[in-house]
């Protein structure tokens, strides 16, 4: 019979396959590299500028100058703000993205299985998304106090409706197809939702777990900003007061710097979870 | 192969319509649709494009309910979706997350199969097709047709007793569906006494694969003819088209195939 044209066939697709994916990966690194350098590059030729400027163009007083933000941060370091400053802040998102991330899970599971009552909430569900929520945050004072509670709830706001709304959209988007599937392949109800509702839904959960992290931490910085005794957004607003710019660009530049690690540290998390997807797929751009 | 006439039927649609209804506009699918698909054969359908042969699948599955008329499943009246019967759908509708030992071990899995014991037959069939070697890979890793085989053997890994396939080599080139039409046969061929329906537009695949061709007429969907297919088995696919009585057989079916795809027209 035919066994032998059979056999050799996967062998020259094992090698498309292989050799395809192994090459992707050699030739991502080497443009992720390329690109990690440009990137240091240009956040370097932002901050060189910004020292030259800083005098001659601009005033100082005004815009400050990355040496003297330098000099600033490492007496902060020393004293120890910078370093209460930042707990408090982290604390405050962390909490509220801790709570509020699970909680919007499940209540997105919990309306797609009930159509009805997603249709009868839905306009209310877009008016509230189409509020800029963080408008609340005068209210969240009022309702919480001005200690780290209120940010907590304001960060737990923020994420909520993000991971929310995504995860309701994605278990309503899975293909009815794979759960067909499964159901004929002997797949109890609690089986299908398990292995096939929420792996299908994890791409659109995990993408609005993503972009929760940094708007649970602009909810607390703009909470501390609104009124509070401590945290990243009470130095920004502290020092903008007293004209102190360099104390102000500081914490900036520190919220600058954690975004940026908490997107690195997230890239790889999503990378990891959504490795079935192909390459093209993933969120993380790649130029 | 054998075919057990005294046993009785396996399957049997006994005249069954089904309408499907959509913005007002009343479509009949079947219409007075009788057929008995016995215990351990190879039944192909074929017909126009249109005419019904999915959604006799989705009704013998069950997965779609008749309007009118029963289905039995060996002699017994079945609703509901039929868990002794595997499905294999046109889209390979693998699952994305699972790399090919997850898909095929899925069927297994969720019904309660060790492992270990799973694993184990996973890798054997995963083996018998040619894909060692591709256990780790997802989906988007795999050609069309690696992707056909995974689902044909994640269907066959629960042994059900009868397999559905709806169009499985459709959409791939005509060697690839040589080599997967005999592989097919081979896995059927090993497994006496497992009964498969087989829908195709092809008419050379059904009669080379099937022990008989049921052809079906444009919408709404009935039996025009049934066909015997007086071909000894083993059979081998790739030189087929070159036996006279293969060739005699297609040209008697194909003139009858051709009025109802130019009714259709």
């Amino acid at each position: 019979m035919a066994t032998r044209e059979m056999a050799r066939q996967p062998d020259v697709a094992r090698a498309e396959a292989d050799g395809g994916v192994r090459m992707e990966r050699g030739a991502a690194l080497r443009s992720a590299l390329r690109l990690g350098v440009w990137q240091v590059t240009f956040g370097l030729a932002v901050l060189a500028l910004w020292e030259w400027a800083s005098g001659r163009l601009l005033d100082t007083f005004f815009v400050s100058k990355p040496s003297l933000v330098a000099g600033f941060l490492w007496q902060s370091v020393l004293n120890g703000t910078l370093a209460r400053d930042v707990g408090v802040t982290m604390r405050e998102t962390a909490a509220g993205y801790l709570l509020g991330a699970p909680l919007a899970i499940l209540c997105g599971f919990l309306l797609a299985q009930a159509p009805r009552a997603a249709a009868v909430l839905n306009p209310y569900i877009l008016a509230v998304y189409g509020v800029p929520r963080i408008a609340l945050a005068p209210l969240f004072l009022v309702w919480f106090g001005i200690g780290e509670n209120s940010k907590v709830f304001l960060a737990l706001m923020m994420t909520f409706f993000l991971t929310f709304v995504n995860t309701f959209t994605g278990i309503n988007t899975v293909d009815m197809g794979l759960k067909n599937v499964a159901r004929v392949m002997g797949a109890s109800g609690t089986q299908v939702f398990w292995k096939v509702v929420l792996p299908a839904a994890s791409p659109w959960i995990i993408a609005g777990l993503r972009v929760s992290i940094p708007q649970a931490l602009v909810a607390a910085v703009v909470g501390e900003l609104v009124m509070s005794t401590a945290g990243l957004g009470y130095r920004i607003g502290l020092s903008t007061q007293t004209f102190n710019i360099t104390g102000a660009m500081s914490g900036v530049l520190v919220l600058m710097l954690i975004v940026i690690l908490l997107n690195l540290a997230l890239d790889r998390v999503e990378a990891y979870l959504l490795r079935w997807r192909p390459p093209s797929e993933l969120a993380a751009d790649r130029s | 192969m054998t075919v057990d006439v005294a046993a009785g039927p396996v399957l049997r649609l006994d005249r069954v319509d089904r309408v499907f209804e959509s913005r007002g506009l009343r479509v009949v699918a079947l219409q007075d649709f009788s057929l008995e698909v016995r215990r351990g054969e190879f039944l192909s359908i074929v017909g126009p494009s249109g005419c019904g042969k999915s959604t006799v699948l989705n009704l013998l599955v069950g997965l779609l309910a008749p309007t009118a008329g029963a289905i039995y499943f060996k002699d017994r009246q079945h609703r509901g979706i039929n868990t002794e019967i595997g499905y294999v759908t046109q889209d390979d509708n693998l699952f994305p997350w699972r790399n090919v030992l997850g898909n095929v071990e899925f069927g297994m899995e969720v019904r309660g199969a060790e492992p270990d014991q799973r694993r184990q037959q996973a890798e054997r069939l995963i083996a018998e097709v040619g894909l060692a070697g591709f256990e780790r890979h997802y989906r988007y890793e795999l050609s069309g047709g690696m992707r056909q085989r995974v689902n044909i053997i994640r269907t066959l890994s629960y042994e059900p007793e009868v397999m559905l396939m709806d169009e499985p080599f459709g959409p791939l080139d005509a060697q690839t569906r040589l080599q997967l039409q005999s592989q097919l046969l081979r896995l059927w061929e090993e497994r006496a006494g497992m009964t498969i329906v087989f829908i195709t537009h092809d008419l050379p695949e059904a009669i080379g694969l099937a022990d008989r061709v049921v052809v079906m007429t444009h919408r709404p969907g009935r039996i025009k003819a049934i066909y015997p297919v007086p071909i000894p088995r083993p059979r081998d696919i790739f030189s087929l088209q070159r036996d006279p009585a293969f060739r005699d057989l297609h040209d008697g079916i194909w003139a009858v195939l051709e009025d109802e795809m130019r009714a259709d027209t």
